[in-house]
């Protein structure tokens, strides 16, 4: 049996390395993907609905952070959380914890900016309907979300890919630890160097299966044909 | 509620920039329909929108029962409260219908308990029983309008504002929406606003009527008095008076005569100088001869077009040039099918038209 076979034995035969890989993977980068939701909405429903000087110029701001390699953030990141950094009393170095707050750091610009998109979707109209029905911003903020929800889960779903696929960010702050902060990248990383192809294949096929699922859920969250009676 | 504008200004930013209301005043005394009639781009939605204070106007005041409510400063966001605006399209939230008049509802404070009353009243009226608890990507656009509406009065203001409520409905629906109309208008609680280009349904409904024209209110009053009485020639032409013509009041002692290029025509006038004059074309009658009337005006000519009007037959000519009166004008005459064929009319046939001289309207530029 070659490499390949025996990464399928090892998925198949649900082998424990594979599975605490895979589980504490997905909860980092779910924990991560929300983080970035939390942070996210408000800054767009701000950038996207509110007027006040400097908005183009916060909206510029959150484009290019777009950009920031992912390890120029695990540099920060751990630069802050590390011994002598101002949180380093609280010990989140080589944590799962280290690893959401990075992953959360990086995909908020992305996430943002999508969401930004998303309410730029929304007919002005209704949120003056919304202002109109005599509700404060924070009724129109709500307007927006409900009317931009499929497109602002489809942006959560976006930053939770990025962040499942990072890699060099997630070692820096993370460590590597097996069994505690090793995630599915990482794990590939350091089984390849090792020449331990198998698991390394394993992890890959269900990141790519993870990846190709999230991609469908994306296509059925894209805003269908109107159909609507006339 | 009283609602008086005074000067209101709005310009939308170019390039190049647009004036769309200029120096408007506007004074609505309290509850009742009042229509705020306006050809399409006369800037009625804009006026509408200042008025729910959804945006400020760049020059004048907006007052609410005295209150000053707006002004280029900013709107009084309380006051937005005692206003709300039904689109001229459907504006609703992704659920059903139930759930964007609760949505409305709760904004405003309402509390649980009394919103299904607040609705309930307008469910019959505006037809909605079948689309209540329909998701509003499965309904029509017009029943989406409705439901708007319903909402809009549902959240009983003591203003309330509606742009074009029918328009693009089918006939059924535009006449379910009238009706609620017209019973808000009969209890007189609501100060109701109604924007609309339609002429007929400002008759049917407002009591009071104001012409918005070149970013102004060119006239307002009474319905009947504005509709019957025109005074702007933008409102003549709005309301379709015909042979339109731009001169000069002349005064000859014993009567006046308006002047024009190859235009002399007997008119009844309290002034004299520039203006304009409408002759509506169902006051002019159509002979074979110089008619022998006691109308003061007559005008020869050639027949150019005949064209079906409605009930109506308009009769187009072209006067002929002679001498001193000038160059040749072109007159319409309205006149029934009957007389057309008892007549003979055709293109390119003499014809002679008359008409009295009270029949010609004087309107300001």
């Amino acid at each position: 049996m070659g490499p390949f076979g025996r990464a399928l034995e090892l998925i198949g035969t649900l082998d424990a390395r594979v599975l605490e890989v895979v589980g504490l993977s997905l909860g980092v980068s779910t924990a991560a993907a929300l983080l970035a939701v939390l942070l996210g909405l408000p800054t767009a429903l701000a950038l996207g609905l509110g007027r006040f000087r400097g908005r183009r110029a916060v909206r510029a701001v959150v484009r290019a952070l777009m950009m920031v390699p992912a390890v120029l953030i695990g540099l920060l990141a751990y630069l802050v959380l590390g011994r002598g950094g101002p949180l380093g009393a609280l010990e989140l170095l080589y944590t799962p914890t280290a690893i959401v707050l990075a992953q959360g750091l990086l995909a908020w610009p992305l996430v943002t900016a999508l969401f930004l998109a998303a309410f730029e979707q929304v007919d002005p109209l209704l949120l003056d309907a919304a202002r109109t029905a005599g509700g404060g911003p924070l009724w129109v903020a709500r307007a927006a979300v409900r009317q931009a929800a499929p497109a602002l889960f489809a942006a959560g779903l976006t930053g939770f890919a990025r962040v499942l696929g990072e890699t060099g960010m997630t070692m820096m702050v993370g460590g590597n630890i097996v069994g505690e902060t090793r995630t599915m990248t990482t794990a590939i990383a350091t089984e390849t160097m090792r020449g331990a192809f198998e698991l390394a294949l394993a992890l890959g096929l269900v990141l790519l299966v993870l990846s190709l699922a999230v991609n469908v859920a994306l296509l059925f969250l894209e805003p269908k044909t109107d159909a609507r009676a006339r | 509620m009283r609602v008086h504008a005074d000067g209101l200004g709005r310009t939308f930013a170019g390039p190049p920039p647009r004036r769309v209301l200029d120096r408007l005043s506007l004074e609505l005394p309290g509850p009742g329909v009042h229509a705020v009639l306006g050809a399409n781009g006369s800037g009625k939605t804009t006026l509408l929108r200042l008025l729910a204070l959804l945006d400020a106007p760049d020059a004048g005041e907006l007052r609410f029962d005295g209150e000053r409510v707006a002004g280029p400063g900013g709107v009084s966001r309380a006051a937005r409260r005692r206003a709300t605006l039904v689109f001229d399209r459907p504006t609703l939230l992704r659920g059903t219908v139930r759930w964007n008049v609760e949505f409305a509802l709760r904004a405003r404070g309402v509390p649980t308990a009394g919103r299904a009353a607040r609705l309930e009243p307008w469910i019959e009226p505006l037809g909605l029983e079948r689309i209540l608890d329909a998701r509003v990507d499965r309904i029509s656009a017009g029943e989406a309008r409705r439901a708007a509406l319903a909402r809009g009065l549902a959240l009983d203001t003591e203003l309330l504002l509606l742009d074009e409520p029918t328009a693009n409905l089918d006939p059924l629906s535009a006449g379910l929406v009238e009706r609620a109309i017209a019973g808000l208008g009969a209890r007189r609680e609501t100060t109701v606003v109604l924007a609309t280009h339609d002429l007929a349904q400002a008759r049917r409904l407002a009591g009071q009527v104001h012409f918005l024209a070149e970013g102004r209110i060119a006239q307002g009053g009474e319905a009947a008095g504005v509709l019957d009485a025109p005074r702007s020639v933008a409102l003549a032409e709005f309301l379709g008076v015909e042979n339109l013509f731009r001169g000069t009041v002349e005064d000859r002692g014993d009567h006046q005569r308006f002047v024009a290029p190859g235009i002399d025509w007997a008119v009844i006038a309290e002034r004299t100088g520039a203006c304009w004059a409408g002759l509506p074309a169902r006051d002019v009658l159509v002979a074979r001869e110089r008619p022998a009337s006691s109308a003061m005006n007559a005008a020869a000519g050639t027949i150019d077009r005949i064209e079906e009007r409605g009930p109506m037959v308009l009769v187009e000519l072209t006067t002929a040039a002679e001498g001193d009166a000038g160059p040749s004008v072109r007159l319409s005459a309205a006149v029934t099918r009957a007389t057309v064929q008892t007549m003979g009319l055709a293109p390119g046939q003499p014809a002679w038209l008359a008409w009295k001289a009270a029949s010609v309207r004087l309107f300001d530029g």
